[in-house]
């Protein structure tokens, strides 16, 4: 009899086990939460988050992404010599450069979207750009000299209002030295858009991505949207507005206070105005864009700043699906109707 | 009631030599597992590894950024970026960080720092998934 | 102290069903207690098995602790949630332990047994957490606090234990009958 009792312990060592296994199926499912990783790429800190995949997994999916923005970032980067872009910027004006397709392709929307934006948004702005200096290190402390902006306004004007941009199918034609290319108020979206698209073909359905202010959200966490914060434009350690959101969605926040100097009691910062030359003075200090792709927020974020609050609603009402949220210079706010927020408050 | 007469009726020589044996095991084993290396941060120039610190080691490291040296704080279980100064230092406006898989960067010198570890469930709901800005 | 019982079957049985009662409402008013989750309980429903193992044999302890996990998680609603798994997993680890003491004749009382079978249950709860639940190492840095509190409360359940045992024997002519 004794195999009688060795049978019992066995079954119900093996009934043990069939739960031990039921458990372990149950919650192989359970929520992994959010992995993230931080890279610096084009200037800024690039963080992707994905939700719900296993930790391998995630690593995995990221690196496809991360990978697409330095590949972005080597085509259309005005810093490194080599790039495409650069060398575009530094080819002979008045003659027709050939640049890649997909350079091509994505200044062609810049100048689309300069043209609904009446000129507030310009691609062609890389040698005021430098002018200012904006991207240097040290940060500059001074405006640049009359003369030398003076020199960029007559050059410019020689434009007659038009961007100085012609793409064909064989190349860009820059219009002459005051035209060069920044892809500054596109390109970060763009990057983005594209690394999300990497994501969604990894598999990755529920994700983040967040490089330096342009951010573009895939899914939810579970159910849960993503919780997002809005930067608080005269106090760094807070938030203005609460934002739970569910992709597809795109936000993207334009300020006065990324990066700026002062310089006799003026507040001389990095967006600046196509028509006058200096940093754009709306009586805006901060443009937040929802839409349903990042390059779409990135470039209104920019084109309404510059535009102010009439004109720039006004642009922005070409747009459906696009809301924004605009701080006055007062510190007052206002909110299109269809702007997604738990809640928000003047800074 | 009184616990120590109780205890010492109610069990055998036995028995307190298996609470001393285990009192001093778990002793054991939690001061072996606080004093254990833990967590440490990992310093990035141009998103590779250069450096890796301990975060229960109060010190201060220098490590090349590109614009020359920036030094990286560590003092109670908590990072920092010092030194240098930059709007677009976010190192300093993140201030000390503690908790696994927070960052602080500074973007122009190309220095990332980041905490290691599996990032704990979010304390409290307060913190966001992200800031934009 | 540690003479098992002559039972009649019948008694026996019975027995273990009051015990294995005890210890299904202690464990549901555990589950009221205010506290992180299935740590830091204090673990009171396994004085009943402790009782069970110690005047009626391993056998009756495991009856006790298994009824108690299946009764008391079906009771709270709780049958093949994480909890469930934990306090399953815990109750095996201390029905295993107790398994080995039955074969080792240490001269353990009520407070030794308790002690090292409230380490086990915390041994196999940990072990179920890390493969079902949480999947990493991070647990296991948080392992000596918990072994701590089981320290404490295996420590104080034996002494509950004692004081049962001795009501119990104490009126044993209700239990062995005339």
């Amino acid at each position: 009899m004794a195999w009688r009792g060795k049978w019992r312990w066995l079954a119900g060592g093996a009934a043990l086990l069939a739960l031990l296994v039921i458990g372990r199926l149950s919650f192989t499912s359970a929520p992994p939460g959010v992995h993230s990783a931080t890279r610096l790429q084009m200037g800024t800190l690039v963080t992707i988050s994905v939700w719900g995949v296993a930790d391998g997994a995630a690593e995995r999916a990221m690196e496809p992404a991360f990978e697409e923005i330095a590949r972005i970032e080597s085509l259309m980067s005005r810093f490194l010599a080599s790039s495409p872009l650069a060398r575009l910027n530094e080819a002979p004006r008045g003659r027709t450069h050939p640049v890649p397709g997909e350079l091509a392709q994505l200044m062609a929307r810049g100048v689309e979207f300069g043209r609904l934006s009446r000129g507030a948004f310009d691609i062609g702005l890389g040698p005021l750009s430098d002018l200012w200096g904006f991207s240097r290190e040290p940060p500059p402390t001074a405006p640049p000299s009359r003369e030398a902006l003076q020199n960029w306004r007559s050059r410019r004007s020689a434009l007659q209002g038009e961007q100085g941009i012609e793409i064909t199918p064989e190349g860009v034609n820059l219009a002459n030295d005051a035209v060069g290319v920044d892809p500054g108020g596109i390109a970060k979206g763009y990057a983005v858009d594209q690394a999300m698209e990497k994501l969604r073909q990894a598999g990755v359905e529920n994700a983040l991505i967040n490089a330096g202010g342009d951010m573009r959200i895939a899914g939810s966490k579970g159910g849960k949207p993503w919780h997002i914060g809005l930067r608080d434009p005269r106090n760094p350690d807070g938030v203005v507005a609460v934002m739970d959101l569910v992709g597809p969605k795109a936000l993207s926040t334009s300020g006065d206070y990324e990066r700026f100097f002062l310089a006799d009691g003026v507040r001389h910062h990095h967006i600046l105005d196509p028509r006058s030359g200096e940093s754009a003075r709306s009586g805006l200090i901060s443009v937040s864009i929802q839409a349903p792709d990042s390059l779409t927020a990135d470039a209104l974020s920019t084109a309404l700043f510059v535009l102010g609050e009439q004109a720039g609603l006004a642009l922005l009402r070409l747009f459906p699906g696009c809301e924004a949220f605009l701080i006055r210079e007062d510190l007052s706010f206002v909110q299109t109707e269809g702007f997604i927020a738990v809640r928000s408050k003047a800074p | 009631m009184k616990i120590l007469p109780l205890l010492a009726e109610s069990t055998t020589p036995m028995d307190r030599l298996v609470m001393g044996i285990s009192a001093l095991g778990i002793v054991a084993s939690a001061i072996l597992t606080v004093s254990e290396p833990g967590r440490r941060v990992v310093v990035f120039r141009d998103n590779r590894p250069v450096l890796s610190l301990a975060l229960d080691r109060d010190g201060k490291q220098e490590v090349a950024g590109r614009l020359g040296p920036v030094t990286i704080q560590v003092e109670q279980g908590r990072v920092r970026l010092l030194e240098y100064q930059s709007p677009r230092m976010i190192g300093t406006r993140t201030g000390w960080i503690q908790g696994a898989g927070r960052t602080a960067a500074c973007v122009p010198c190309g220095i990332v720092l980041r905490v290691e570890g599996h990032p704990k469930k979010r304390e409290g709901s307060l913190e966001f998934d992200a800031v934009s800005e | 102290m540690n003479a098992l019982l002559e039972l009649s079957p019948l008694r026996r049985d019975l027995l273990v069903a009051y015990l294995a009662a005890a210890a299904v409402t202690a464990h549901i008013l555990e589950a009221a207690l205010p506290g992180p989750g299935p740590w830091f309980k204090p673990g009171v429903a396994n004085v009943f098995a402790l009782v069970a193992f110690l005047r009626l044999g391993w056998r009756a302890a495991a009856a006790v602790t298994l009824l108690r996990v299946l009764a008391g998680s079906l009771a709270l609603g709780t049958l093949f949630t994480p909890g469930f798994f934990l306090s399953l997993a815990g109750g095996c680890g201390a029905v295993a332990l107790l398994g080995i003491l039955r074969l080792l004749p240490l001269g353990l009382g009520p407070v030794g047994i308790s002690l090292l079978a409230a380490l086990a249950h915390m041994g196999g709860q940990t072990v179920a957490a890390w493969l079902i639940i949480i999947g990493h190492a991070g647990i296991l840095t948080a392992l000596p606090w918990f072994l701590a509190g089981s320290w404490i409360t295996g420590v104080i359940n034996g002494l509950l234990t004692a004081l049962l045992l001795g009501q119990l024997d104490r009126h044993r002519e209700l239990l062995t009958g005339p």
